[in-house]
């Protein structure tokens, strides 16, 4: 597999902590990847030292092949980043950061952004500081996606949203993406919203991948088991949580689980339900994950 | 880039340009009056105290040419603070830095191209006081401005080039205050500091050690403020292409 970004035994230290430690994964180029993971696990960190705004104190990290270098013109014209602070010129009307956006980039596509502009119903003759949280934070995803970048790195695009102007963004994401074959890395909390957008999922837990794999796999291999707790009895590759309640056990498990009773019921979970699942069980490490440096049983 | 550093400041240029006009409109409507003030005493008389009709007239003309010259004496200091502090302090603040810069525009052009911007609008202004303000001199205040009543350092700092390169030094000086201080101290508070420091000892400490000529003193002052220009501006490329979070 080709990778856009690729992070070897990265770290981030900031004084005495680590926002980010030993992180070694891929991002598929062409893929729309969600990055989920508990607070603090290093999401942002991460998304930060993709785009050079942060410089790594351990490891090393690559994006389309290249070193990363913030002061490379190829570089900056090759990635987007949506910060998560959401930066404008607050005292400029919509349609000057347009203007800016074509002034400063040489691939500016204006009439995408004009299009996407009008159907999220931005004011364009308004200043940014005028429009709500969420408008402004649509504004800037259309600054970034506007330049067509090769890698669009979006830090929670999704927060401050209503669901509605969530359902805009997501298609709008999804249009730019399918007309430029643009590989993004998208991180979120709200699961169920990647479901729909991403084909591959890295679920970070204290900057250790958890999860590495394509959404289709990972709903493909994950199983909820519910049955009465006195027979549990099957050849489980990958428990990953188990829940009792009362004389009944649920279980989420990865792979082949050969055959179970007939007082067992077997059902397919959603990649919310997976990635809660790992979320509980923060030791737990599907099989699609690259083994990293860490592994060897210690936390 | 020159555009966004237009639209950023086009207000506080409009300002100044104003101010500029409304200090050049002054020097004309002195100058007229001047002459019409004088125009039947004995040109002896003009430069003096005597008489009662031109000693007036003379003091009055002293009292304008020192609004003129403190109008343009503090006009270097103020582009340091209204245009050199916050050309890198108030984007790194409002991270505006990050926008412009994944837009696809390098760190040193970013920089270089703001200060540039603001450099030549200023400097164009204030090469304009200092060539109107040398007419008006001659024409109304010559004996005025060697000696009497007003501050030597203010007829120095006026005119020539020296005033010009303090400009372009006061934007460089507040460019790389903007990256070095970052939001530990105000970046304006440190930008007058080290303006006043800098206009102090050249005026004080270093111009008495100048041979006593107009114009090598001014070209010896514009000299260094320009070295020191290009030092903090240098120095401010190196800060911001190495600046991380």
């Amino acid at each position: 597999m080709t990778a856009a970004l690729e992070t070897v035994d990265l770290g981030r230290r900031y004084m005495m902590n680590w926002g980010l430690r030993n992180c070694s994964l891929k991002v598929p180029e062409g893929s729309i990847t969600g990055l989920v993971g508990p607070n603090g696990a290093g999401k942002s960190t991460l998304l930060r030292l993709a785009a050079g705004i942060s410089k790594p104190s351990a490891g090393f990290l690559k994006v389309f092949d290249q070193k990363v270098d913030p002061n490379s013109l190829d570089f900056l014209s090759k990635v987007g980043y949506l910060d998560q602070s959401r930066p404008l010129y607050k005292q400029f009307r919509v349609d000057e950061l347009m203007k800016l956006g074509g002034k400063l980039s040489d691939s500016w596509d204006q009439a995408s952004v004009a299009r996407w502009l009008e159907e999220l119903k931005i004011p364009l003759d308004w200043k940014v500081s005028l429009l709500s949280v969420g408008q402004q934070a649509q504004v800037a995803l259309a600054m970034c996606m506007g330049k067509r970048p090769n890698l669009l790195l979006l830090d929670e695009p999704m927060a401050s949203l209503d669901p509605l102007a969530r359902r805009g963004v997501s298609r709008m994401l999804l249009d730019s993406v399918a007309e430029h074959e643009t590989t993004v890395l998208i991180s979120s909390h709200i699961v169920s919203e990647l479901e729909s957008i991403c084909d591959y999922l890295i679920m970070l837990s204290k900057s250790r991948v958890q999860i590495a794999g394509t959404v289709e796999s990972l709903l493909a291999n994950h199983h909820v088991l519910v049955g009465p707790l006195a027979s549990a009895s099957f050849e489980s590759t990958n428990v990953i949580s188990s829940t009792k309640a009362g004389r009944q056990v649920t279980y989420l498990i990865e792979g082949d689980f050969g055959s179970v009773g007939a007082d067992w019921q077997v059902a397919s979970p959603d990649l919310e339900e997976i990635v809660l699942a790992y979320l509980e069980n923060p030791m737990k490490q599907s099989v699609t994950a690259p083994k990293g440096p860490n592994e060897g049983g210690h936390s | 880039m020159i555009w966004l550093t237009w639209r950023r400041y086009r207000v506080r240029l409009i300002l100044l340009a104003l101010y500029v006009l409304a200090l050049i409109v002054f020097m004309f409507i002195t100058e007229h009056a001047f002459h019409i003030a004088t125009a039947h005493c004995p040109q002896q008389l003009i430069r003096t105290d005597q008489g009662d009709f031109c000693g007036h007239g003379v003091s009055r003309i002293e009292s304008n040419a020192s609004w003129v010259a403190n109008g343009i004496g503090i006009l270097p200091v103020l582009i340091g603070m209204v245009f050199g502090a916050p050309l890198v302090a108030t984007e790194l603040y409002a991270q505006t830095n990050r926008l412009t810069w994944m837009q696809g525009v390098t760190r040193t052009k970013w920089l270089v191209y703001s200060w540039l911007t603001l450099t030549t609008a200023t400097v164009f202004l204030m090469s304009m006081l200092a060539l109107f303000v040398q007419w008006w001199a001659t024409h109304v205040v010559a004996s005025n401005f060697s000696g009497g009543g007003l501050n030597q350092q203010y007829p120095f700092m006026i005119t020539g080039v020296a005033p010009v390169a303090l400009t372009i030094f006061s934007l460089s000086f507040g460019a790389f205050v903007g990256v070095a201080v970052r939001r530990f101290v105000s970046p304006y508070f440190v930008t007058l500091i080290g303006l006043a420091v800098a206009w102090t000892f050249l005026g004080n400490k270093y111009r008495p050690t100048v041979p006593s000529d107009y114009w090598l003193r001014q070209w010896s002052e514009a000299g260094i403020y320009a070295a020191l220009s290009a030092t903090f501006l240098g120095l401010a490329i190196w800060a911001v292409r190495r600046w991380r979070v």
